[in-house]
C-alpha cells in the first residue's frame, strides 16, 4: 500500500496540486480499493485480442484513418 | 378528482384518466404545482421550478387529447436531473460553478421525453455534478420524504425526493455507480439503470464515458416501462448509444413470469446486509417464489474485483472529464473533491487492467444468468443513512460495513460492479427496516431490459410496498 509521502512524490510529478488533506483523503480512498486491487492486478491478457480500449481508435486506425 | 389528489397517480394512471376524459393535463400540472408547494421546503428537491411553461404546455397537451392527436405521455408531468441540459432553462449540475449556466440545446433523452407530450414541471438538485455528496454548498441537502433527517442517497438526490414525495409522477437520474438505483432504495421508488448504451447521454455533463446511464425513476414498474420506451434508442452525438431497435416495453410486461428461474446472488452482496434489510429481502424472495418464479442461489466471482475495477475507471475518467476544475478544488463540494483527488493516483496500467477486466466480469454475470429470466439481490445493504453521517470524512473513516456511517461503502457495493458491466439494473421497493424503505435490486441480460422490468411488474402487482405513501405527505400542512 502506498503511504502518504509516495502519494505527494507522484503528485508532484503530475503537474497537479492538491492540499495536504486532499492527498491523505486520496490515500484513504485508494487504501479502501487496495484489498481487491492486487487480484485485479493478477490477470493475464493476450497481447492481441480481447482488448476492448481504445475500441474507437482502433477502429479508426482499421479504417486508415478515416472516421466512421 | 381536486386538490392533490392527481399528484398521487402513476403516469400510466394520469394517461387513462386523460384518455377517459375524467381528469386533464392542466389539473395534474395544477396539482403537482400544489403538492410542490406545500413539500418542498421540506424536501428541498426542486432547482427549479418551471410552472408557467409547464402550465403552457400541459394546454397544449389537453388540446391534443380533444383533438384525438394524444402521444404516449401526454400531458405527464416530469422533471429533470439538474444535470441533463435544458434549452434556455438554467442547468446547475448542482455546482456553483455552472449555477447561471443557459444551455442552448436540450439533452437527447428530455427532448424524446418531450415530444412524446411530457410536460416539463421541474429541475431537480443532485450531487454536484453527479458525485458532490449530500450536502451541496450551494443549494442544501435534499431531504428523505420517509425521515427528513435521512438522505435520499444519491447522485439522484432530487429525484428520488421528487417521486417518492409524489411531486411528479416520473423523473429522470442518471447512474454512474448506483445513483439511479440507491436513490430508488433509500425512497422507496422504482429507478432503472438501462443497459449500459441503451438511453443516449447526449446532453449529460457527464463523470464517466464508460459508466454512465441515464434512467426513469417512478413509482411503478410499469411508467419505467413506458418512459424507457420513449427515452431509449440510437443517437449518434452520444458514441456509447446502441443502434438496437426499442421494443415495445410497456406491453411486454404482460407476458407471464411463472416458470421463470431468477438467480439469488449469493455471497459478497449479502454479506453486510442490516438485520431489518435483511428480513426484508427474505421476504421479498417468499414473494417472488409465490409468483411461481423459482429462486435459485448463483454465485458471481469477482464481483469485489469488479467494484474496484469500476472505482478505478469512475477517478481516472472523472479527472479526465473535469480537469478543468481542480484548480478550484477547494470550492467544490465534499466528495466530489475527494474524487477528483483520488484520480491522480489511478496509474495507467492500472486503469486499462480494469477496461480490460470488464469483459471478464461480464462473461461472470453471462454464466450466473445461465437459464434464469434475471438476478436479484439487495440494493443496498442499509436504510438511508442520517444526513448528518454522510460527509465524505465519516465515509473515509469508516471501516466496517454495514454501519449507517459507512455509506458511500454501502452505496457502490451492490451497484458500481452492474454500472461497471453494462448490463440492465432496476430497483423496487421490497419492504421496510426501521421505518425506512428497502430495495432490491433486479439484474438482467443486456438489451434484454423488458425482463427486469417484467419481473418488477409482476412482483409490483402482488405486492403493495410501492403503494406506501410517506407520511410526510398528510403531515406537513398546507
Amino acid at each position: 500500500m502506498p503511504s502518504l509521502e509516495t502519494f505527494t512524490a507522484l503528485l508532484a510529478d503530475s503537474g497537479l496540486q492538491l492540499s495536504p488533506q486532499r492527498v491523505g483523503e486520496a490515500l484513504a480512498v485508494h487504501s479502501a480499493l487496495a484489498e481487491e486491487l492486487p487480484a485485479l492486478r493478477a490477470h493475464r491478457f493476450p497481447f492481441l485480442t480481447g482488448w476492448p480500449e481504445p475500441a474507437v481508435a482502433g477502429q479508426w486506425l482499421e479504417n486508415g484513418g478515416i472516421s466512421a | 378528482m381536486s386538490g392533490e389528489e392527481l399528484a398521487d397517480l402513476s403516469a400510466v394512471e394520469l394517461v387513462g384518466l386523460f384518455a377517459a376524459g375524467e381528469a386533464g393535463p392542466v389539473e395534474a400540472v395544477q396539482a403537482c404545482l400544489t403538492r410542490i408547494d406545500r413539500l418542498d421546503p421540506e424536501l428541498n428537491a426542486v432547482r427549479t421550478l418551471l410552472a408557467e411553461s409547464a402550465l403552457a404546455s400541459a394546454a397544449d397537451s389537453a388540446g391534443r387529447w380533444a383533438r384525438g392527436e394524444a402521444r404516449a405521455l401526454e400531458g405527464v408531468p416530469f422533471a429533470l436531473k439538474d444535470i441533463i441540459s435544458t434549452a434556455g432553462v438554467p442547468t446547475s449540475g448542482g455546482s456553483g460553478l455552472y449555477v447561471d449556466w443557459v444551455p442552448a440545446e436540450t439533452a437527447a433523452h428530455a427532448q424524446r421525453l418531450q415530444d412524446a407530450g411530457a410536460v416539463l414541471l421541474a429541475k431537480l438538485n443532485t450531487f454536484e455534478f453527479a458525485g458532490g455528496g449530500a450536502y451541496s454548498r450551494h443549494f442544501g441537502a435534499v431531504h428523505n420524504p420517509w425521515d427528513l433527517r435521512r438522505t435520499t442517497g444519491g447522485s439522484s438526490t432530487g429525484s428520488g425526493a421528487a417521486v417518492a414525495g409524489r411531486l411528479v409522477p416520473l423523473a429522470v437520474g442518471t447512474d454512474t455507480g448506483g445513483s439511479v438505483r440507491v436513490p430508488a432504495a433509500y425512497c422507496g421508488i422504482t429507478g432503472l439503470k438501462p443497459t449500459n448504451g441503451r438511453v443516449p447521454r447526449h446532453g449529460v455533463m457527464g463523470l464517466s464515458w464508460t459508466l454512465d446511464h441515464v434512467g426513469p425513476m417512478t413509482r411503478t414498474a410499469e411508467d419505467a416501462a413506458l418512459a424507457l420506451g420513449v427515452m431509449a434508442g440510437f443517437d449518434p452525438r452520444d458514441a456509447g448509444s446502441s443502434p438496437r431497435p426499442v421494443p415495445d416495453y410497456l406491453a411486454a410486461l404482460s407476458a407471464g413470469v411463472s416458470g421463470q428461474q431468477v438467480g439469488r446472488v449469493r455471497g459478497y452482496v449479502e454479506e453486510a446486509l442490516h438485520p431489518g434489510v435483511r428480513a426484508a429481502y427474505e421476504s421479498a424472495m417468499a414473494d417472488l417464489a409465490g409468483l411461481g418464479v423459482e429462486v435459485v442461489d448463483v454465485e458471481i466471482p469477482g464481483i469485489a474485483e469488479a467494484r474496484t475495477a469500476g472505482w478505478l475507471v469512475c477517478y481516472a475518467e472523472t479527472l479526465s472529464l473535469h480537469r478543468e476544475h481542480l484548480p478550484t478544488i477547494e470550492d467544490r463540494d465534499e466528495m466530489i473533491a475527494v474524487t477528483y483527488a483520488a484520480g491522480p493516483f489511478v496509474s495507467a496500467a492500472d486503469y486499462l487492467q480494469a477496461l480490460r477486466y470488464r469483459p471478464v466480469f461480464q462473461r461472470s454475470i453471462e454464466a450466473a444468468l445461465t437459464g434464469c429470466a434475471a438476478l436479484v439481490l439487495p440494493t443496498t445493504d442499509t436504510v438511508a443513512p442520517l444526513l448528518r453521517d454522510t460527509t465524505a470524512a465519516t465515509s473515509i473513516a469508516a471501516t466496517g460495513p454495514g454501519g449507517e456511517a459507512d455509506w458511500m461503502a454501502d452505496v457502490t457495493r451492490n451497484n458500481m460492479p452492474f454500472s461497471y458491466a453494462g448490463v440492465p439494473g432496476l430497483s423496487v421497493p421490497c419492504g421496510f427496516a426501521d421505518g425506512m424503505p428497502v430495495g432490491m435490486q433486479l439484474l438482467g441480460r443486456p438489451h434484454d431490459d423488458a425482463a427486469v422490468l417484467r419481473l418488477a411488474a409482476h412482483y409490483q402487482a402482488a405486492t403493495s410496498h410501492h403503494l406506501v405513501r410517506p407520511a410526510v405527505l398528510d403531515t406537513v400542512p398546507a
